[in-house]
């Protein structure tokens, strides 16, 4: 039955001609993009989540500027927004990334990730997917916070690179971040209370960063690790980017943390997410 | 089968149960449940793990900050807050706790039960109660950890009866947000909204207050609504019974808002329990 073969395609179905093998790097990439635009949607869609990872972000971002501005002014004397935005670009990425995680457990509950794998689509292109909408996700609650900081007096004092800069930045420490919440996801049980703790993790990590009080009012003991622990160094590159300042030290720290969370994360999640689509 | 072979077997009776049901029991038994809910959950772990959270995010890095700008004792200072911030958490597990129970038809249920409307409300309040005592002793415990210490007699404080005096109030304030809470949960459509709607004020209201900086350190076009809104107005009042300055003027505010409080709750749970039987 030749005839079915040179039909031309019907109701948007491309014609089986037009299929790439699910392997290949093309239907990789195409599906990729399509999965992202579903998660986006889904993102959207999801009003509560929404004001959860921008609404909030912004009103946080608010009460540290009115509550601590001018004690952290006073005890730096520099301006305390330069530390604020920052901080509340990368925490909203972090708390961001659990939704996600969250939103990956449930589709788990219910299945989806099971039909995925059985569909003729690339086995990694889910997964890319969901780091890719991270990634856009991050990009676009860093351009309405930065907006959101330009109210409150924020500038990019360091002209055009500078100011790219912190978007790259933001961008890379929320992907690497959602690489590690997707992984621990796709590796625990499905009732396991992965949002307690890892909210608990966020909120440790957002108090406890020179973007909140000045490493040097840390007691003694804690500097070390609040110097070096991974918002830390993001957050002063972005400082020195927008405001000026030395940062190469705090580039290449923040380098190793993206990339040694980017390489850690890789493997368990994509051999998670491969168990976590059979397993039921 | 005849009907009088029906009523000579006591089982198949119809109509309610001979015994005088005992709405006593019927409290108890909801509030022991209500308990090993609260207990299951983890509530208990969560009611220390708030006010120690607090305190370490917020004493460690400002405390040598707020040294520099104002001349106090920031674990002194801190006490009130963090004793507010373990009645919020008992607020929010309340108003949870509800709206689940709303969501998986347990109101409604037990409406359709034969027992009194007001005692499902009544085990909450008293799960709520019981939670409130462990999380304000959890509060003070942390405090203590921190570096707070009532301040003597003789060093110009009230000693341990104006500590007793300050967790009073705290207690009376957290019980009416715990019972508002209960009430949100059972009119609000979903848990989720209910987070929001007691997380989003109670952030608010805590990072606008007193509670964390003085006064005289926020900008002073927000002072006036730092000075006089409720959290600012309980965390002096605790400050004044610590210190033995507490009077009916500066008792007043407290007890108002309280007061408030109770009203506003009663006006969710009459609306709830109406949502509940339609």
């Amino acid at each position: 039955m030749t005839a079915v073969a040179e039909r031309p395609a019907q109701d948007g179905v491309a014609p089986a001609a037009d299929l790439l093998p699910e392997s290949s790097f093309g239907a990789w990439w195409r599906q990729t993009l399509i999965l992202t635009g579903r998660q986006l949607l889904v993102a959207v869609r999801d009003v509560p989540t929404l004001i959860q990872v921008l609404i909030f972000p912004a009103l946080t971002m608010l009460m540290f500027k009115v509550v601590l501005g001018d004690v952290v002014g006073s005890a730096t004397g520099m301006d305390s927004i330069y530390g604020t935005v920052p901080l509340v670009i990368l925490t909203s990425a972090m708390f961001g990334s659990v939704v996600s995680a969250t939103r990956l457990n449930m589709e788990r509950k219910t299945g989806l990730l099971g039909r995925l794998y059985v569909l003729p689509i690339n086995r990694g292109a889910d997964f890319t997917a969901r780091v890719l909408a991270e990634s856009i996700r991050a990009l676009l609650t860093t351009i309405c916070l930065v907006a959101a900081g330009f109210a409150m007096g924020f500038r990019f004092t360091q002209g055009i690179g500078p100011a790219i800069g912190i978007f790259v930045v933001a961008v890379a420490f929320g992907t690497a971040f959602a690489m590690l919440t997707l992984a621990l996801a796709v590796n625990s049980r499905p009732g396991a209370p992965l949002v307690p703790y890892l909210g608990l993790l966020s909120s440790l990590l957002m108090f406890f960063n020179s973007g909140f009080s000045p490493v040097d009012m840390y007691p003694g003991w804690l500097q070390p690790i609040v110097a070096n622990q991974p918002m830390t160094p993001a957050i002063d590159l972005m400082r020195a980017l927008a405001v000026g300042g030395p940062v190469m030290s705090n580039l290449i720290k923040v380098t190793i943390w993206v990339v040694v969370l980017t390489v850690l994360t890789t493997y368990p999640a994509l051999r998670g997410y491969h168990r976590a689509a059979v397993g039921r | 089968m005849t009907a009088a072979t029906v009523a000579a077997v006591p089982s198949m009776e119809l109509g309610p149960p001979k015994g005088r049901i005992n709405p006593l029991q019927q409290w108890w038994v909801l509030t022991v449940r209500g308990l090993l809910k609260v207990l299951r959950n983890g509530e208990f772990i969560f009611a220390f793990l708030s006010p120690a959270l607090l305190a370490i995010c917020f004493y460690l890095p400002l405390r040598k900050a707020v040294a520099e700008v104002a001349t106090i004792d920031y674990a002194q200072y801190l006490m009130p807050i963090i004793m507010l911030q373990s009645a919020a958490f008992v607020a929010s597990s309340a108003a949870m706790r509800s709206a689940m129970d709303g969501q998986e038809g347990v109101h409604t249920r037990f409406r359709v039960m034969p027992m009194p409307a007001v005692i499902p409300f009544l085990a909450r309040s008293a799960t709520n109660l019981v939670l409130l005592l462990v999380a304000l002793a959890c509060g003070l415990v942390t405090c203590l950890i921190m570096g707070w210490r009532p301040v003597s007699v003789e060093d110009g404080g009230a000693g341990v009866a104006g500590a007793a005096i300050a967790v009073a109030l705290v207690g009376m304030i957290g019980m009416g947000l715990a019972l508002c809470a209960d009430g949100i949960g059972l009119v609000a459509k979903s848990p989720e909204a209910t987070s929001q709607l007691v997380a989003f004020p109670t952030l608010i209201l805590g990072m606008l207050s007193t509670g964390f900086i003085p006064l005289n350190q926020f900008p002073e076009w927000i002072r006036g609504f730092v000075q006089y809104q409720p959290i600012s107005q309980v965390t002096k009042a605790m400050r004044e019974a610590l210190s033995g300055l507490l009077d009916w003027n500066r008792l007043a505010p407290t007890v108002w808002w309280s007061a408030g409080l109770f009203v506003v709750a009663a006006i969710l749970l009459v609306i709830g329990t109406r949502r509940a039987v339609r």
